[in-house]
């Protein structure tokens, strides 16, 4: 009989994952727009190259739509209400200005190249964003997220497992709402629609959870919950003190050092915890995802690219003022820096290739 | 075993009991099937046998209930994981994985099984339920028969001592439905496993159960003696045990093997055969002369993501005609439906309803030219009332107020006003969907799989709904794998298989020459081609 561990040879999720938060981080280190794009770009490409055939992959055209908006709705933005930034001006719309206090507030007037060159750049970088997180989606699967998790963290992995998968699941109910109209040849615009849209969507959402809740229950999940629950409300107080002191220390430059205290604090408790639940028995794994070599490499290769970007942007040139469109510089460092990542897509191998391997070496 | 006494449970603010069970054993190993009509609360009483009522229901339950020792009532679902697997109505809605191998590792990683002896489980499984083959498919490409036996196969990853189905064939192929029961027939044989069973359509289930557990309309749970003897009592029954009843004489046949034999014992079948055709050449064939067609398919081809789904099929369908469409799960038929509803272009070919292209025809017009109901017909209804989805379908589509009211008292009296549509049976739910469907008059009403999950009365009321709309002159296309319901109302079949056409023709023909489709009256006197109780009845009372 055959009782060999087998192991999952696709690549490890967390590598997208760690490839995706590094290519977030090059995101927030400029706002020059080619680099910005040539972020959007990788995204993009990550998932038509490393897609996996899921649902979270045939959502990923929603990120795409999301992310044009969020430009369309900057620029937008800047030009009714934006800051009037000097400049060459291309042209101006009708100018009022409120008094509210005392204090006036000014909507409308001149548009200056500058000021649209700024704004899609900020709006690229928040698209880029949505991109990134949804290219992560797309290419690691979030079931495999969870089963890659340590069970320190499983708890927590599932509910935003859970959570994360409702997005695509509710695009499938809408569309069907929506067919459901246009076969009784009711609107599906306008507001009233939009209302009577809703209730359907949410309460199909809510009986699919409560039935995948009740399908998971009915076959152990959580049958050891008692277990360690000493330890867990630490686990929760620990993640929230960990996700609170990130943001305290981006916000609050002035209590750095006592918040980076209490990350670390919380950081290593969560250490603790893990080490102490390592040993335990309470839930295994069929068949743990390792990070092969060529995961390794993306991961290193999406880590450079950082380290390179950030050396970038210390020698000057990525972060860039407000400008006229031809004076964008081009800024080959930076995208050579950028382009390292793409390495990531290059060293790992496409999601079906292995699992077919796999199929063929069962027999 | 499993022994209820004085169960009851009710909803809370419920001024009766939801289900009550004054005294029932089912002992190790027995295969029983849990039978009743919808809404009778055969759920509610399957789900109490592992805790899923009251703790995943609300409401109170009292009494007791003692599950090898264990009361579900105080327990929670999960520390039932290893004794009883449970697999609920929709196999894909209850997935928490991917893939099929780690589906059925889920239960086993819960439980924290070694590495070696998960993995041997997880083999033994896919063994069991014969889907090796299916180890690393992702769960969304499964066909139904397939995603049931996988939905079986992670739970029985743990051997449980029992296993309870809900509706485990409801959306199956006659073919998917005799292997999902030919698997739980050897889980039975092999492994001594108890097996609990809710299931509508008893001519597939009745030849293997040991035992029918009756729950009646006032959710009262009584445990029957012997299958023989509970079925006569039921006031619903499949075409053999229908045909048994009259014909037998004090005998009930289960099967069609039984029923056959019945048949041999008194009468040679052969000679049936020739008082069959002199009925036939005495009555005339056909259903008379066929006016226009109102829908035309030619060459239509359906594809998906770049690939083809339905292949070049044509036919017609004529004013006041009946078709239906058959083939295995995943044949294509819902895409045929949903492109003659409008809601799919085709990729090639011609299809015309009334003259009109469907895809491109403006929403007003079309609800005039076709109404669709798909499988799930809820998904049509957003009201708060029956009464406020009447108004709102008068409204769409410009008719005088009223109008559906008046179409679904014609369809099915009786439904109150005030009724919110999901409170409302399977049955009547599907019921108010067709009226608000076909309210505006079309043509053509397409239906896809309108029996699944109802029981033999609803579904008699349906077909009675159908053939009066038909008599008014609307034509019905349907898809459906209820081949007793072909039998009983349509007049022409189109068999679908791999996406292209099969067959097209008339319903007797076509049905008697599938092994796979063929009726059960006609299993039972072929190769007379009889499709129903009543003329089978006929055959042999002319002869005998």
């Amino acid at each position: 009989m055959r009782t060999s561990s087998i192991r999952f040879a696709d690549t490890h999720p967390l590598v997208w994952w760690g490839w995706g938060i590094c290519l977030s981080v090059d995101t927030l280190l400029t706002n020059n727009p080619i680099l910005l794009l040539l972020i959007g770009v990788l995204a993009v490409n990550g998932v038509s190259a490393r897609g996996e055939e899921s649902v979270f992959c045939r959502s990923f055209h929603m990120y795409l739509k999301m992310a044009l908006w969020v430009v369309l709705v900057r620029v937008v933005f800047q030009i009714i209400f934006g800051l009037r930034i000097p400049g060459s001006r291309i042209f101006s719309i009708p100018s009022i200005t409120f008094h509210i206090f005392a204090s006036p507030l000014s909507v409308g007037g001149y548009v200056t190249s500058q000021a649209i060159v700024s704004a899609i750049s900020l709006g690229i970088q928040l698209a880029d964003l949505v991109l990134i997180f949804g290219a992560i989606n797309s290419m690691s699967n979030p079931y495999r997220l969870l089963r890659s998790l340590p069970t320190t963290f499983f708890e927590v992995a599932m509910v935003l497992t859970v959570a994360l998968s409702f997005a695509p699941e509710i695009a499938i109910e809408l569309e069907g709402v929506k067919e459901a109209r246009k076969l009784r040849g009711l609107p599906i615009k306008g507001v009233r629609a939009a209302k009577e849209m809703a209730l359907p969507i949410l309460e199909g959402s809510l009986e699919r959870s409560l039935k995948l809740s009740s399908s998971m229950e009915v076959r152990g999940y959580g049958v050891h919950r008692d277990v360690g629950s000493k330890l867990r409300p630490i686990v929760y107080i620990a993640l929230v003190a960990l996700v609170f002191s990130s943001i305290a220390y981006v916000v609050f430059p002035q209590l750095r050092i006592v918040v980076s205290g209490a990350a670390v604090g919380s950081l290593v408790l969560l250490i603790i915890n893990f080490a102490s639940n390592r040993g335990s028995k309470r839930r295994s794994r069929y068949r743990p995802e390792e990070i092969t070599t060529r995961g390794w490499l993306a991961l290193i290769s999406s880590l450079t690219s950082l380290v390179a970007l950030l050396l970038v942007r210390h020698l000057g040139g990525i972060s860039i003022p407000m400008v006229s469109p031809s004076a964008i510089p081009i800024a080959p460092a930076g995208i050579a820096a950028i382009a390292i990542s793409a390495l990531a897509l290059i060293v790992t191998l496409p999601p079906d290739s292995l699992s077919l391997d796999h199929v063929g070496s069962d027999d | 075993m499993i022994r209820f006494t004085n169960f009851i449970f009710r909803y809370p603010k419920a001024p009766s009991p939801t289900i009550s069970v004054p005294d029932l054993v089912v002992k190790d190993g027995e295969f029983v099937l849990v039978a009743g009509d919808t809404g009778s609360g055969k759920s509610t009483f399957l789900r109490a046998m592992n805790g899923l009522v009251p703790h995943f229901s609300g409401g109170e339950a009292s009494g007791t209930v003692d599950v090898f020792g264990l009361n579900p009532i105080l327990k929670r679902p999960s520390d039932f994981s290893e004794l009883i697997g449970y697999v609920d109505q929709d196999p894909s809605s209850q997935f928490v994985t991917d893939r099929v191998e780690d589906e059925i590792a889920f239960v086993l990683e819960n439980l924290g099984y070694e590495q070696g002896a998960m993995r041997r489980r997880v083999e033994d499984s896919l063994d069991l339920l014969s889907i090796s083959d299916l180890r690393k498919r992702s769960l969304r490409t499964l066909s139904g028969g397939q995603a049931q036996r996988v939905a079986i196969a992670s739970v029985m990853a743990v051997a449980p001592k029992v296993l309870i189905l809900d509706e485990p064939t409801s959306a199956l192929d006659p073919g998917a439905a005799d292997e999902v029961m030919a698997v739980l027939q050897r889980l039975v044989d092999d492994l001594g496993t108890t097996i609990l069973m809710a299931e509508h359509r008893l001519e597939r289930v009745l030849p293997y159960v040991d035992r029918v557990i009756h729950v009646t309309d006032r959710g009262v749970v009584e445990g029957g003696k012997d299958v023989r003897s509970m079925v006569v009592a039921l006031d619903f029954a499949p075409p053999v045990v229908e045909f048994s009843k009259l014909y037998g004489g004090g005998i009930i046949a289960l099967s069609v093997k039984e029923a056959r034999r019945m048949v041999t014992d008194r009468v040679d079948i052969l000679r049936l055969q020739d008082s069959w055709s002199n009925r036939v050449d005495s009555k005339g064939v056909g259903n008379g002369t066929l006016d226009e067609p109102i829908a035309t398919l030619s060459g239509v081809t359906i594809s998906r993501l770049g690939r083809r789904i339905i292949e070049a099929v044509s036919f017609d369908i004529s004013r006041g005609q009946s078709v239906i469409l058959m083939g295995r799960n995943g044949s294509g038929k819902s895409s045929l439906l949903r492109a003659c509803a409008g809601l799919d272009p085709i990729a090639a070919g011609r299809l015309r309803i009334c003259g009109l292209d469907p895809f491109t025809v403006d929403s007003s017009q079309r609800i005039s030219t076709v109404g669709f109901v798909p499988q799930d017909p809820g998904i049509l209804l957003f009201g708060e009332s029956v009464e406020e989805e009447c108004r709102r379908a008068d409204e769409s589509a410009k008719l005088k107020t009223g109008t559906t009211a008046a179409v679904l008292a014609k369809l099915a009296g009786g439904i109150p006003g005030d009724a919110h549509p999901r409170d409302l049976s399977e049955g009547e739910r599907l019921l108010l969907a067709i009226a608000v469907v076909i309210s505006p008059r079309p043509s053509l009403l397409l239906l896809d799989e309108p029996t699944r999950g109802l029981d033999y009365g609803a579904k008699s009321r349906l077909l009675a709904a159908l053939s009066d709309l038909q008599s008014e002159g609307v034509a019905i296309l349907m898809a459906t794998h209820d081949v007793e319901v072909a039998a009983k109302f349509v007049d022409t079949v189109v068999m679908i298989g791999g996406g292209s056409m099969i067959s097209h023709g008339p319903t007797r023909e076509l049905l008697t020459h599938s092994p796979l489709f063929a009726p059960s009256m006609y299993k039972v006197l072929a190769p007379v081609p009889v499709l129903s109780v009543s003329e089978a009845l006929e055959v042999l009372g002319g002869e005998g």
